[in-house]
């Protein structure tokens, strides 16, 4: 495409006939992956195996867990223990699911909704303007700073981005989904 | 998307949620570092100290505490804690009109320590009205009662 536009006379920019080469390119590239990328189904693994980490350290410690969920000042104080118990399991049950590459849709939508769920209370509390460590993926123990700020809702709304997509594609890399489906086992990747 | 692919994703859904709903509570039930469930009442008790008689004696020669004398008014007016007022915990609507009465008193800055004779069963029934009436703050319960305080000599009128 650069070549072609080196060698013009210049008709087919007055055309718009590059801007229009670049819609197809873009519409290209985002009809490969919903078919089908092998980049997609990798982030997949590695934002699976993200999960699984985080939410077995919270399962350890479900005590430190409901603090800081306390800290949000969001939820009622006698739902605290009922989340502080549940969520690290859902956590723990999403990222094996999508390491696995079993039942994406489903993962994937409650992934989202968790996504929704831990922006819109960081948001709050940025709103509020308070700050503490937001308690998502405990990469505070790498250096990785976590405390409540735009920059976690900006992380949180890419990864419901990303989960969006991986709810569309069509075609998973090394998952279980693929080959029950390629066994005709199932008909929904 | 279809409905009914719609409708297998949700069951899909849910079925992972009720899983790690279930493996969570049951890891719970044995995780030393879990959550407790306790009824409400429990966990109001749970707001009431013990305390020795030397602890009370040094709530009572600083002014810190309201003495409450949960016993009998006949009992009450033989000796008492000095100082302490009455709210019998039997029977209920008079202690409960008690309660009422003495609202400005039970309910002030300043701490409260319930005691009966020894095992102050009628001390946490006080309590547990407090509680019921709006206190939030820790209750004292006089250990030994006030077997333990006459025995330390401590005064009494």
């Amino acid at each position: 495409m650069i070549k072609d536009i080196l060698q013009s006379d210049g008709s087919e920019i007055k055309s718009g006939k590059y801007e229009k080469d670049s819609m197809e390119s873009v519409k290209s590239i985002i009809s490969n992956i919903i078919h089908g990328s092998r980049v997609v189904s990798a982030m997949r693994i590695v934002t699976g195996m993200l999960f699984v980490y985080s939410g077995i350290m919270k399962i350890i410690d479900p005590a430190a867990f409901g603090k800081v969920i306390v800290m949000y000042d969001i939820v009622p104080a006698v739902m605290v223990p009922y989340i502080a118990i549940v969520l690290p399991f859902v956590e723990t049950l999403v990222g094996l699911f999508l390491m696995t590459g079993f039942r994406i849709k489903a993962v994937a939508l409650i992934a989202m909704t968790m996504m929704v769920a831990f922006s819109i209370a960081i948001a709050v509390n940025v709103v509020r303007g308070r700050s503490f460590d937001c308690g998502c993926f405990e990469l505070g123990r790498f250096g990785i700073s976590e405390d409540v700020s735009i920059y976690l809702v900006l992380r949180d709304g890419v990864l419901f981005l990303f989960f969006l997509l991986l709810f569309h594609v069509k075609r998973n890399y090394y998952s279980l989904d693929n080959v029950r489906e390629k066994n005709g086992l199932y008909n929904i990747s | 998307m279809e409905k009914r692919e719609m409708r297998v994703i949700f069951r899909q859904v849910v079925s992972i949620l009720i899983c790690a709903a279930v493996a969570g509570f049951a890891i719970n039930l044995v995780h030393p570092k879990g959550y407790d469930f306790v009824s409400r009442e429990n966990n109001k008790m749970e707001k009431t100290i013990s305390i020795t008689a030397g602890e009370a004696y040094i709530k009572h020669i600083h002014g810190a505490a309201v003495f409450v004398d949960t016993r009998d008014d006949d009992v009450y007016q033989e000796s008492h804690i000095k100082g302490a007022v009455n709210v019998p915990s039997f029977p209920e609507p008079l202690s409960i009109e008690k309660i009422g009465a003495m609202k400005q008193t039970l309910f002030s800055d300043k701490e409260l320590v319930l005691y009966c004779d020894t095992g102050c069963d009628s001390a946490k029934e006080i309590a547990v009205r407090l509680y019921a009436r709006g206190y939030v703050r820790h209750i004292y319960i006089l250990k030994d009662g006030m077997g333990g305080w006459n025995d330390k000599g401590y005064p009494t009128e």
